[in-house]
């Protein structure tokens, strides 16, 4: 980041990153002098991004002890020595941005926006009830409210979230009621892929599925939660990916929406408690390997049965979480 | 409740019990509790007949839960209450105690370990211990009996609400809770898995809502009593909502005419205090809780026998007697009754009038001659609990809409 040629937006950090190393690299290099004044809506601007990853990385900065708060509005550059805080109209060569950089901010994609957006809704979820405000969405991701409206459509349609009375736009807050009607979908949909799937998988992709889940056994509970991910992805969508019936699939991928409570769980405490429903998979795999799908297909719905069971423990041991912090579009109402 | 611990983790941890200790020195417990239990004459006792130093972490019981479930490193002993079992056994930040290493655990009686003392009692809803006593094969709760446990059931007992002033004796109901003529003077607790029960019981009392199971309630019947506490919330009902013990007598000792959620040992402390104090009997019967001791996962050889020590020593009576004398029942009585004296047992455990003045855990007289608890003996009290302290299905939706309806 401290020469020139880096992008405004890099796709694979996230933008509050990107932008806090940029704002520390040109700290340190003297192209934004001390005592300077940052606020977040020139930096937004000259990153071509919105203004909550520039709130972020701002006070992270000031944390990391580089910026000072300055009136409650905004922050100052930290510099030894007498002398006012300077206000100055911010350059892209003081942040070290070229002009390309930022006149053309790297396009977000509809695609990445929607899959960015589910994953913020559905990860607030068990937290509570939350209203969509479109013009912060829109302010967010830099796109118009048609596009937004456009989304939020597409997703009311997918039941994920929804209008009340007022056409203010709602989502959650999860239930145990909806934890278990999703897996009551779930643990009759998901035997019957797998009954026409599996026996059209590759030997191979069988294969490897048997040897990832053996190692993350034998990783109890050091297995990272993206490990864990992919092997629920190995069960819940690989495995019964052969199937050609398309409106199945659909309503597989639609009822897996509970499995939220599973990921949000192990982000805060880790992947131990998943070791019992690891060797469930393994019971699923042991039958395939048999050739005995059916019975493949048997202990994949009592895999859900008992998942189901667990899930809503996990979803009452969420209630004592503290609340991670979500994007500015999305606010609490009375759940 | 499912740890997803697989058992052989534990086998594999037990087996390094075998390795002699290596480090010398008197070892640190850390004990994550609440203000019921964690008290100082008990911390200065157990440390010198066990030759420990204990380092107590004292917090609010959601503050103790939060902990529980999230930080195992930061305890030794966590020192709590059998329904919140449900929101930490599932993280697996607790392991199972083995029975063969709890000294007493014959002398414990029936009601942790099938949920009543009589038989002829009526089935309680919500929170019954024996339902998260033992460790189940595939690493659940669950009453069927097994060679492990989940806590070991100490403290217990059965709660109403405190009234301070004249009208005690005027007052059987939790209704009263809810009475208009009280408004302003009434004080609640915080802790949804036991304020929303406070709730329910003054709700139902009055007629005003009626639900089919108290212990688990469903979405609707979650809606219907929060919206009635933030209407009671917003017509100043409540002059306060606390989240400790400390907070509650404070705002006891608020008025000289009080009404409201309060735990025996708060009740004890206020008398202690000079404010004249009573625990009502209700009609309705009483909302039972249930404390015990568990192990932290991360708990291993030299630590792990010392936390043993320590759940050993709190069933030995000295500690049931201290708890005694705060108003709670501890789950092996007998061996309380060697560490009481006769007036002291007949007080508490009987319900009989005070033979003599009756101290509190520090000598200080709480009740005079002829004064009584109020109930009558530890069996009726506890055949008279109607739900339990609970953590429910839908927890997670009751607290956000708890909080939601008391906030200002």
């Amino acid at each position: 980041m401290s020469n020139n040629k880096t992008s405004s937006i890099d796709q694979s950090a996230p933008r509050y990153a990107v932008i806090e190393t940029l704002v520390a690299s040109a700290i340190e290099s003297g192209t934004l002098p001390a005592k300077t004044v940052l606020m977040e809506g020139p930096i937004s601007k000259l990153c071509g991004t919105s203004r909550t990853p520039v709130r972020v990385a701002l006070n992270r900065l000031c944390d990391r002890g580089l910026l000072l708060r300055f009136e409650g509005r905004g922050f100052v550059v930290k510099g030894d020595g007498p002398g006012d805080p300077v206000r100055t109209a911010l350059t892209h060569a003081m942040l070290g941005l070229s002009e390309e950089d930022s006149a053309d901010p790297a396009p977000v994609t509809s695609q990445r926006i929607a899959r960015d957006f589910e994953t913020v809704l559905v990860h607030a979820l068990p937290f509570g009830r939350f209203g969509v405000n479109e013009q912060a969405m829109a302010d967010h991701y830099h796109v118009s409210r048609t596009v937004v409206r456009e989304l939020l459509s597409r997703l009311q349609d997918r039941g994920l979230i929804d209008k009340n009375r007022r056409s203010h736009w709602i989502i959650g807050p999860l239930t145990a009621r909806e934890v278990a009607q999703y897996f009551a979908v779930r643990s009759k949909l998901e035997p019957l892929a797998l009954e026409e799937s599996a026996p059209r998988l590759p030997a191979t992709e069988i294969k490897a599925m048997w040897s990832r889940l053996q190692s993350g056994l034998d990783q109890g509970s050091d297995l990272s939660s993206d490990k864990l991910e992919e092997l629920e992805t190995d069960m819940h969508v690989r495995l019964l990916a052969g199937s050609s019936n398309g409106h199945l699939m659909r309503m597989v991928h639609q009822s897996q929406l509970a499995l939220v409570v599973n990921r949000v769980f192990a982000s805060f405490i880790g992947t131990g408690p998943f070791n019992n429903s690891l060797r469930e998979h393994a019971i699923v795999l042991e039958f395939i390997m048999r050739g005995a799908y059916q019975m493949a297909a048997q202990a994949l719905e009592e895999h859900l049965h008992l998942a189901a069971r667990r899930t809503r423990q996990r979803l009452m041991t969420l209630s004592v979480f503290p609340e991670p912090e979500f994007p500015r579009y999305l606010v609490k109402r009375v759940p | 409740m499912d740890s997803g611990q697989p058992t052989d983790d534990v086998a594999a941890a037990d087996a390094e019990l075998a390795t002699p200790a290596v480090n010398a020195g008197k070892p640190t417990l850390r004990v994550l509790g609440t203000s019921v239990t964690q008290i100082e004459p008990l911390k200065h006792a157990a440390e010198r007949d066990l030759g420990l130093s204990l380092d107590f972490i004292t917090l609010d019981g959601t503050e103790a839960q939060r902990r529980g479930a999230m930080a195992p490193h930061s305890f030794d002993v966590y020192d709590q209450w059998f329904h919140d079992l449900d929101l930490i056994w599932p993280t697996g930040s607790i392991r199972g105690i083995d029975i063969d290493r709890i000294d007493r655990w014959d002398q414990i009686n029936d009601l942790p370990k099938t949920g009543k003392l009589s038989p002829s009692a009526t089935p309680t809803s919500g929170g019954d211990p024996s339902r998260r006593l033992y460790v189940q094969l595939d690493g659940s709760l669950g009453a069927s009996q097994s060679d492990r446990i989940s806590m070991v059931p100490t403290v217990h007992n059965a709660d109403s609400f405190a009234v301070v002033g004249d009208h005690a004796n005027e007052i059987n109901s939790w209704g009263s809770l809810l009475d208009p003529e009280w408004s302003g003077k009434v004080i609640l607790q915080r802790d949804a898995a036991i304020g929303c029960l406070d709730m329910l019981l003054a709700l139902q009392a009055r007629n005003d809502l009626h639900v089919a199971d108290m212990g688990n309630l469903s979405l609707e019947e979650i809606e219907a009593v929060t919206d009635r506490l933030a209407g009671y919330c917003s017509r100043g009902h409540f002059r306060q909502i606390w989240a400790d013990e400390a907070e509650a007598i404070a705002a006891m000792r608020g008025g000289a005419n009080l009404i409201g959620s309060l735990w025996w040992s708060g009740a004890v402390k206020l008398r202690r205090l000079g404010v004249p104090v009573t625990m009502v009997a209700p009609v309705e019967g009483y909302r039972g809780w249930f404390g015990g001791m568990a192990l932290s996962a991360h708990l291993k050889s030299r630590e792990l026998d010392a936390a043993y020590d320590y759940l050993n020593w709190w069933l030995d009576g000295y500690a049931g007697a201290v708890m005694a004398r705060q108003g709670s029942y501890m789950s092996n009585p007998e061996a309380v009754r060697e560490h009481l004296t006769p007036a002291e047992w007949d007080f508490w455990y009987e319900g009989k009038p005070a033979a003599s003045p009756i101290p509190d855990s520090e000598g200080q007289i709480v009740y005079e001659v002829g004064e009584s608890r109020g109930g009558g003996p530890y069996k009726d009290r506890i055949d008279r609990i109607v739900v339990w302290d609970a953590v429910m299905e839908e927890h997670n939706y009751l607290v956000r809409r708890w909080e939601h309806a008391i906030s200002p």
